[in-house]
Order: C-alpha cells, then sequence, then structure tokens
C-alpha cells in the first residue's frame, strides 16, 4: 500500500511540479526589466534559433498573436514607478518625451469585450503633446480632460505599450519608456 | 528511505522536465491553433478576411479597436497559395506565421515601397527532396516573393493603424481587395 502511494505520489510531484514551474517561468523568463525606473518588462520575441521559448509561449497560451520583433517591439508594466500594483481604483500619470517611434500604442488591460464604450488605448496619431513636445496621458476610471485611457475592468491593471520597430531609428534598449506615477486613489 | 525511493524520486524529476517542456514547446502552440479556428470556424482555408473587431479584442489585445487586421489562414496541402495584397497608402505591415505563431516572414510599407503586390506561399522542400530538384523549379523564385514554409498550415496577418475609428471601415474597405487562394499553376 506504501509502495502504491510512492508511486502515485511521485508521479503527482512530476505533473505538478512540471506544469507550475512552466507557468511561473512562462511569465518571468521571456521578459526582461526595461526603461530607467525598471517596472517595465520587455518580451524577447525575435525569431529563428534566437527565439525564446517562453516569451512565444506567454502569447500563445493566451489565444494571442505574438508580435513579430523585427515589427514591433512589446512592453508591459504592471507597478508603477513606485513599484505599488496598477489599480483601477487610482488615478496615474503616464508621461513621455523624446518618444521617437514611428507608431506607437498604449493600453491599458484586461480588457472587457461587453464595455464598447472603453477607451482603453492611445496611439501615437491621436495624441496630443505638450508644446515642449512632453507626452501626458491620465489613466483613470473617469473622463479626465487632456489624453485619457479608462480601465474596462475593475481590479489590477497592466499596461501594454507597443512600438512599431519598422524604421529602425532606435533599439529597444534606447527607447526612453513613459514613466508611471500615481496621482490619486 | 530516500536511497530506496531513489527510483521515484528520478521518475518524478524526469516526469516534471517532460511535463514543463511539453507545456512551453507544445502547449502553446496547439492551444492557439484551437483557440484561431473557433474564432475563425466559418471562413475556409486560403480565404482573405478582415478580423471582426471583438474577435481582433481577443488575439491582439495590446492594439486599439481602431486598427485593421486582415488575415488569411493558408492551407499548402494541395499545393503553393498566392497572397495577392491590397494596402492602404501609409503604415502597414505583413507577417506570415506558422500554424503554431512562429514568424516565418515580415515585410513593411517602407521595405516594400509598394501597396500592391503577390506574394506566393509554399512548402520548403524536405531534406530528400533538395536532391531531386531540377533546375526550372528554383526559376519562381527569382520571379517575385516567395516565402517557404515548413509547415503546411499556417497564417498570413496584415496590421493597418487608423487614426481612429471612424477610419476603421475606409481601412478595411481598401484591404479587403486582398486575395488568397491556390495559386494558378
Amino acid at each position: 500500500m506504501a509502495r502504491v502511494s510512492v508511486k502515485i505520489f511521485s508521479v503527482l510531484c512530476g505533473v505538478v511540479g512540471g506544469w507550475a514551474s512552466a507557468l511561473v517561468f512562462i511569465d518571468s523568463v521571456g521578459s526582461t526589466p526595461a526603461g530607467t525606473a525598471g517596472t517595465w518588462r520587455m518580451w524577447d520575441l525575435a525569431a529563428g534559433t534566437s527565439s525564446n521559448p517562453y516569451a512565444r509561449a506567454h502569447f500563445l497560451m493566451e489565444g494571442r498573436v505574438p508580435p513579430a520583433q523585427s515589427l514591433f517591439q512589446v512592453y508591459t508594466n504592471t507597478l508603477d514607478d513606485d513599484g505599488s500594483t496598477l489599480l483601477s481604483g487610482c488615478v496615474y500619470k503616464i508621461s513621455a518625451k523624446d518618444l521617437a517611434a514611428r507608431w506607437w500604442s498604449l493600453s491599458v488591460g484586461p480588457l472587457n469585450n461587453e464595455d464598447s464604450d472603453s477607451s482603453a488605448a492611445v496611439t501615437s496619431d491621436e495624441v496630443v503633446r505638450d508644446a515642449d513636445g512632453t507626452l501626458n496621458v491620465a489613466m483613470a476610471r473617469y473622463p479626465v480632460s487632456g489624453n485619457w485611457i479608462r480601465p474596462a475592468v475593475e481590479g489590477t491593471l497592466t499596461l501594454q505599450f507597443v512600438v512599431s520597430n519598422t524604421d529602425g531609428t532606435q533599439e529597444p534598449e534606447d527607447l526612453k519608456l513613459p514613466s508611471v506615477k500615481r496621482v490619486s486613489c | 528511505m530516500i536511497i530506496r525511493n531513489l527510483y521515484w524520486v528520478v521518475t518524478a524529476a524526469v516526469l516534471a522536465i517532460i511535463v514543463h517542456i511539453s507545456m512551453v514547446l507544445f502547449a502553446p502552440g496547439f492551444l492557439f491553433d484551437r483557440n484561431l479556428n473557433r474564432l475563425a470556424s466559418d471562413v475556409p482555408d486560403n480565404t482573405f478576411f478582415i478580423l471582426p473587431a471583438a474577435a481582433q479584442s481577443r488575439i491582439f489585445p495590446e492594439y486599439p479597436s481602431g486598427t485593421v487586421f486582415g488575415l488569411c489562414r493558408f492551407n499548402l496541402t494541395s499545393g503553393p497559395v498566392t497572397l495577392d495584397a491590397n494596402l492602404p497608402d501609409g503604415i502597414w505591415t505583413l507577417t506570415v506565421y506558422s500554424r503554431f505563431g512562429r514568424t516565418l516572414y515580415t515585410v513593411t510599407d517602407e521595405q516594400s515601397g509598394v501597396d500592391t503586390f503577390s506574394l506566393q506561399l509554399a512548402m520548403a522542400p524536405g531534406v530528400l527532396d533538395v536532391f531531386s530538384l531540377n533546375e526550372d523549379d528554383t526559376e519562381v523564385e527569382t520571379s517575385g516573393w516567395k516565402v517557404l514554409s515548413s509547415d503546411e498550415r499556417g497564417f498570413a496577418v496584415f496590421w493597418v493603424p487608423a487614426l481612429d475609428k471612424a477610419m476603421r471601415e475606409s481601412l478595411s474597405e481598401t484591404l479587403s481587395k486582398t486575395s488568397c487562394g491556390k495559386a494558378a499553376v
């Protein structure tokens, strides 16, 4: 009886251990810290032999298409500059300067497909910049004057910053990523 | 005690490694393929279509809803497939993926210099086929754009950003002139 228990326990340990470690690695090993504050994470989606299977799995597991790294660089952020988790109940100011990409998109997830009024994204095409070229975007559940993105769900949030690489003007490491400051809660 | 159960400890470790590798390398691709099948269940293979906004927010959640995505799920079982692209003037990208989300080919508006072009998708020759190739078989490769895939199934994705949601319809109309079908012999 004890012998059978050991066998079952071993198999369970193997399956659960392999499954759990894969999930942890997919979320952590596929990305590297980016930006000055270090709260943004850059997904390593290079093609060919240098491709990172954990980064690809991160997108595919959620049914998402992994962007080709030669075309787009994807950054995600779940923390503000002070290291606190981004929450839907708070108001944040996202600022950037000298963002020289040909096209970019800043969005907040997760999305709510039933909330069609959600303005969860702002792009380089529609954003309004200050006279000195500075970019300020407010992230809040309620309308804020100026550039504004609205989380579609309650709870913890993830900022997604997609930058077009097509013009090749900047290396991903050189890009000045936006700062995320909490204004109020 | 440990020595007696060493065999089962090793078994658990090997099982954990197998499950981990399967979860990272194989499961995401199959999950993604199943998700794509569900989203485009009514669209036959080798047919170009504009991705509806609801499906778009599921597989491309980091892009704003005004963005237009056109897809062709190709199947090379019965021969090469030709993608006749018709794109609006401005920024666009084309990415060809294997069915499991691996990037095979990318091109942008800046690289191509044209907004209408043909791209042939064909099966890559196997190891044995390389030895039996005739000289004529290589001629087509110099007469146009050709992507060789080692996977008989995959999908091509056109991405066209819009200034705002109102532009989505006109961009979709232009992009919908793109076709995808079995190549003429």
